[in-house]
């Protein structure tokens, strides 16, 4: 048996002429692009409404997913940048670096702080005071009307100042 | 292909109905037996063969000549038309329960019994084929179209045909040997 000779034989197989008949005039009788619906002002305003509902809808939704409103507890998403209990604790953290700092600068002058209206003279650092700073607490001295203050004496002065955590925030901000 | 093929499609696809008249007497039998190869049924493959002029027609005005055949896009609806016919047919009784009977060749498919036989067969082992390969089967030993015109339908070379066909073939002699062990 030769397949291709066989399948040559297909070839006359066709489809019966009465169903051919009834299927042609079955199709045209249907108009042709019947499934396209024909063009209306109707159709097109309910086009660019749906469309444009659409869109807005997405935008909000975008909005609303990467930060929303200020205080909107809608967003999901929330950036550690401006989250404010984040912020805070960083805040905490940079005060902890300059309280630090000021440990630091006092250490050396150790014995005595004083507000920078007022001045502490010690008498025990004295041989290692520059010229420079001996000038400097002396006219310091001659302002605040200390007397007994010689200009070799050495002067050691530090200042408190304290902030509130709103107050450092807003100076970190400037 | 038709003489004057494009100045008849042009007509059709400007809403002429008797030129689309004219593209389905001329594609309707081919369309049917590559649906009929792939369906069995012949009920099934009417049904379907109608479906694919009917939507060939609805559609006829997106229809643009972009170098292939017309006959390619009638073909591409009624591959399409096969696999929605399949899908929908999935959940439904298999064709190996069915009663052989209900396999009958066209009235109109003039053969003696034993050439009969040998057809369904063939047909059946067609069946047993993947669709590439039944479309090669169809379109170059069938419908005896020329590796060009196969190549330009399916969107591959004159060689990738060639070498579809000598495989197909050959997979359709091994499922025929198989069915008469």
């Amino acid at each position: 048996m030769n397949i291709q000779e066989i399948l040559k034989q297909f070839k006359n197989i066709e489809p019966d002429a009465s169903y051919s008949a009834t299927s042609k005039r079955a199709i045209l009788a249907v108009e042709p692009g019947a499934t396209r619906k024909p063009w209306t002002v109707r159709r097109t305003i309910l086009t660019i409404v749906e469309t444009g509902v659409a869109v807005a809808l997405t935008v909000f939704f975008i909005f609303i997913v990467l930060g929303g409103l200020p205080g909107s507890e809608l967003a999901p998403m929330k950036y550690s940048a401006i989250d404010p209990s984040s912020l805070h604790a960083e805040a905490e953290a940079i005060d902890m670096q300059i309280e630090l700092a000021q440990l630091n600068y006092s250490e050396p002058a150790a014995e005595s702080t004083a507000p920078i209206t007022s001045v502490s003279v010690s008498s025990s650092t004295a041989g290692a005071t520059t010229p420079a700073t001996a000038s400097l607490f002396a006219s310091s001295t001659a302002i605040n009307g200390v007397p007994g203050a010689g200009a070799s004496s050495s002067a050691t002065s530090s200042a408190t100042t304290t902030v509130t955590l709103d107050q450092a925030l807003q100076a970190l901000g400037q | 292909m038709l003489d004057g093929e494009q100045a008849i499609i042009k007509q059709a696809v400007g809403g002429k109905s008797s030129a689309f008249g004219t593209l389905f007497e001329h594609y309707q039998p081919m369309i049917y037996r590559f649906v009929l190869v792939k369906v069995a049924r012949r009920e099934d493959a009417e049904d379907i063969t109608h479906q694919v002029f009917l939507a060939a027609w609805q559609n006829i005005k997106g229809y643009k000549y972009q170098g292939h055949p017309f006959s390619s896009w009638l073909y591409q609806i009624a591959r399409n038309q096969v696999v929605d016919h399949y899908r929908a047919k999935k959940n439904e009784t298999s064709l190996e329960k069915m009663d052989p009977e209900y396999f009958v060749l066209p009235a109109s498919a003039t053969f003696d019994l034993s050439l009969k036989l040998d057809v369904e067969k063939v047909r059946k082992a067609i069946g047993e084929l993947k669709s590439d390969y039944q479309d090669i089967i169809v379109f170059r030993f069938i419908e005896e179209l020329s590796l060009k015109e196969i190549a330009q339908m399916l969107h591959k070379s004159e060689g990738a045909v060639k070498l579809m066909q000598h495989r197909a073939i050959k997979e359709l002699q091994r499922i025929m040997g198989e069915s008469e062990e």
